[in-house]
């Protein structure tokens, strides 16, 4: 009877949407320490596993906020922007004098304001996401140049002590603020993803967009919510960019549109909309930071880890596409009609 | 609906349309063919512009030619192309996805809980907590029923339910429509076929070209009474039966898949196959296995005497003809020439090269296809001559084996009466011409053999002779 029980509960936990997916990668990432771990010792090192968690985090963070909106079923390519213009932005108002708490808060109305207009470019006025996000990163990147006459901003001085601390140096129970602030964010954006008509409605317009048109979910507002996740979670990373190197850099956040896609594909977030759980992103940010860390122990140059990170998302997006299309990865979600007359 | 009239870009849709659903009824509609059909269904559901007449709804008017507010009536639509959203689970569907859904944080449990009570009551056994694209098509049609429901709908429109639902479920779902009719739910129940809707209906309308023809009460519900408004589908060629040789072309011998159970038939040179699949579970693997994508667990496929493993022969000498080929098999960017020869280039690489190819192709079809040929945009054309398109592709190509998938399905009477005539066209040139149905539409009008699938086995087989006592049984 009790053998029964614990089938009936393992069978609960794997039938959560997308956690086979999340057990299969969460073995490689075991896998990956520990061959690490065997190339050199000092991988398991407290200090290491301090450093990498502070790796990880911001990528965790842009990859919680891309996530949201690729299980929508679009794609936010301005978070890389997104977040150098966070970092510009409060560094500029903080070198101004401007208070750091005022100058953070001026910094999320201008960000969420990015993914607002995303939203509405992409739900309303029906843009391709790739197209309206492909503006908007180039509309953010030169409000990060221009906020600062194209200069990277002077230190941001010792009235943003709190600012640096909180962000950067300060500590709750041992463990870095960082990681304790994206512990958080994760807990509560997994918890509207996972238990609220909000996060349904995510999934629901990501997996059959007319379905959720005549059922009477929102589809402007929730694709809005998407993208204002993914904007607030890149503003927060500019934030810790800007209080780790004291000062704001124009091209903070380069490529980090990338890596988020990383993040969460790797994690099992489907690019096609509609399939993918924080909990992967999580091990998909693991699987970066680890590879980076791991290649950096190595001696392997930075071009070598690009390659082999970029070759691991494009065969994430491929099995992805495999397994939702029955093993036929060139089928769109339109028919298409090959010579015989059979559906490719 | 009293005297609806709907022009749109001066073709009219609904010519002074009447049509009156009580409580708790069950309508059919059965159309000879299907002008103004969609036209309807999307008056019932939106109230949007009428040129005259008036919409009630609930005795309530909401709509007339004075003023359409655009709103949405309280009316589901179930029909193949499913509403759900397939990476939801039933629950999630039913309760979360339903307008007027007030809470914020969502409780699984109390909504199984929920779940269980509406499936207990139609005894269906379906985990709510299972994801809608596991289901098949019956679950998928019941959840969507309980969605509407749940969400207080008054009017659930069924329509062309027996293309995709198998043979078997399909009675599970009358005995469900039936319990929800008699709870007040008001059903619009279309369909192709008079002897389908005889099962079901309370009543039945028939349509054609954008108006009602008739009205017919349950006592009217008699082949004598109807026989007036549809065609006959008997033998419309019968000199194709003698065509057929007796050299087997394709045979299974116990042939075994994960859905197919030991299955055996051998297909002769120009016979007319039809696979009933009663349950919906062996057509895709039958597709699959002669499409390459899966191999037979066990057993041996023939073609044309020897293994089938020769993939490149059996790419030249098999073709599919899909569901709805206007939709998935004609490309509207090319002209109808160019469509027509599509298939041909596999046996002539030079084909767009010369334009001689081209004109013969031309000169031996235009008596066939008539002046259509010559058409630069093929999406001016009516269904009829696009369906001669697709079936006369195959006819110039002259594959050995043609499989026809659910031919009948989407077709209106006088479209379906030209599919026959079409099938008889390729039979006539000797191809084997095997179709795959989980409804047996007209397909005994072409039919030489009907082989019944249950549970993936085949169980019994009927020759055209035996026809008769097949329908006296069903």
């Amino acid at each position: 009877m009790k053998k029964i029980e614990k089938q009936s509960t393992l069978k609960r936990i794997l039938a959560i949407r997308g956690m086979g997916q999340v057990i299969t990668v969460a073995f490689g990432l075991v896998i990956l320490c520990i061959i690490f771990g065997i190339l050199n010792p000092t991988f398991f090192s407290g200090r290491n596993i301090g450093n990498l968690l502070r790796q990880i985090a911001p990528i965790l963070l842009i990859g919680i906020g891309q996530s949201y909106v690729l299980i929508t079923g679009n794609i936010d390519l301005s978070i890389g922007s997104v977040v150098g213009m966070s970092c510009m932005i409060s560094a500029t108002l903080m070198t101004k004098g401007v208070n750091p708490w005022v100058a953070v808060l001026i910094t999320l109305i201008c960000c969420i304001a990015v993914g607002i207009m995303n939203g509405e470019l992409v739900a309303y006025c029906k843009l391709p996401p790739f197209i309206a996000t492909l503006g908007t990163m180039t509309v953010a990147r030169g409000i990060a140049q221009i906020v600062n006459n194209n200069y990277n901003t002077d230190s941001i001085g010792a009235g943003a002590k709190g600012f640096r601390d909180f962000f950067y140096y300060g500590r709750t129970f041992g463990i870095y603020n960082t990681i304790w602030i994206t512990i958080i964010l994760w807990l509560i954006f997994n918890f509207i993803l996972s238990k609220t008509r909000t996060g349904r409605h995510i999934y629901a317009i990501g997996s059959n967009l007319e379905a959720s048109r005549l059922s009477g979910v929102n589809i402007v507002s929730t694709t809005i919510k998407a993208y204002i996740v993914s904007t607030f979670c890149s503003c927060v990373v500019g934030l810790i960019i800007c209080a780790t190197s004291g000062m704001g850099t124009m091209d903070a956040g380069n490529v980090y549109e990338m890596y988020a896609v990383a993040a969460s594909v790797i994690g099992g977030v489907s690019t096609l909309g509609g399939q993918g759980i924080l909990l992967g992103t999580v091990i998909g940010a693991s699987i970066w930071g680890v590879l980076q860390n791991g290649l950096q122990f190595a001696g392997a140059p930075v071009a070598i880890r690009n390659i082999v990170i970029g070759i691991i998302v494009v065969i994430s997006v491929l099995l992805d596409i495999i397994v939702r299309t029955g093993g036929k990865p060139r089928k769109k979600k339109e028919a298409v009609v090959s010579e015989n007359g059979v559906k490719a | 609906m009293e005297r609806i009239t709907q022009i749109v870009d001066g073709t009219t849709l609904l010519d002074n349309f009447n049509l009156h659903i009580f409580e708790g009824e069950i309508m059919g509609l059965v159309s000879i063919n299907y002008h103004g059909q969609e036209a309807l269904v999307r008056i019932i559901c939106q109230n949007i512009p009428i040129h005259y007449g008036y919409v009630y709804f609930q005795e309530t008017l909401v709509n007339n030619y004075k003023h359409s507010s655009m709103t949405m009536n309280r009316v589901a639509v179930i029909e193949k192309q499913s509403r759900l959203v397939e990476d939801l689970t039933v629950v999630d569907n039913i309760f979360v996805l339903r307008n007027g859904f007030k809470k914020y944080l969502i409780n699984p449990k109390i909504l199984e809980d929920q779940f269980k009570q509406f499936s207990k009551e139609l005894g269906i056994h379906i985990d709510g907590n299972q994801l809608v694209s596991n289901l098949s098509f019956f679950e998928k049609c019941v959840v969507e029923m309980l969605k509407a429901i749940v969400g207080g709908v008054k009017l659930i429109v069924i329509k062309d339910i027996s293309n995709f639902i198998s043979t078997t479920d399909l009675i599970k779902i009358h005995d469900i429509i039936r319990y929800y009719s008699t709870q007040g739910i008001s059903f619009l129940y279309i369909c192709n076929h008079h002897e389908e809707a005889f099962k079901i209906c309370d009543r039945i309308s028939i349509m054609k070209n954008e108006k009602v023809l008739k009205v017919l009460s349950k006592k009217e519900f008699k082949q004598e009474v109807i026989a007036p408004y549809t065609l006959d589908f008997n033998r419309i060629d019968s000199t194709t039966a003698g065509n057929i040789s007796k050299e087997g072309i394709l045979s299974f011998q116990n042939v075994s898949t994960d859905n197919i159970h030991n299955m055996n038939f051998s297909a002769t040179e120009g016979e007319c196959l039809v696979f009933l699949d009663m349950n919906n579970t062996v057509l895709e693997d039958i597709i699959k296995l002669m499409n390459h994508e899966i191999s037979p667990n066990s057993g041996k496929i023939l073609f044309d005497d020897s293994n089938y493993n020769d993939v490149l022969s059996l790419r030249k000498n098999i073709c599919f003809i899909q569901e709805n080929p206007i939709h998935s098999m004609l490309f509207k960017e090319m002209s109808y020439i160019d469509n027509l020869c599509f298939l041909l280039d596999k046996k002539y690489p030079n084909l767009w090269l010369s334009k001689k190819i081209k004109k013969s192709v031309i000169q031996e079809y235009e008596p066939l296809l008539g002046k259509d040929i010559y058409c630069n945009d093929i999406t001016e054309l009516d269904a009829q001559s696009l369906y001669n398109l697709v079936y006369y592709r195959i006819h110039l190509y002259h594959p050995k084996v043609v499989f026809c998938i659910q031919p009948f399905s989407g077709a209106d009477m006088y479209l379906r009466r030209h599919i026959v005539y079409l099938i008889n066209q390729l039979r006539k040139k000797k191809i084997t011409v095997i179709i795959l149905a989980v409804n047996l539409s007209d397909s005994l009008a072409v039919a030489d053999r009907l082989m019944i699938i249950e549970h993936g086995k085949l169980s019994k087989e009927y020759h055209s002779r035996e026809f008769q006592s097949f329908r006296e049984n069903q």
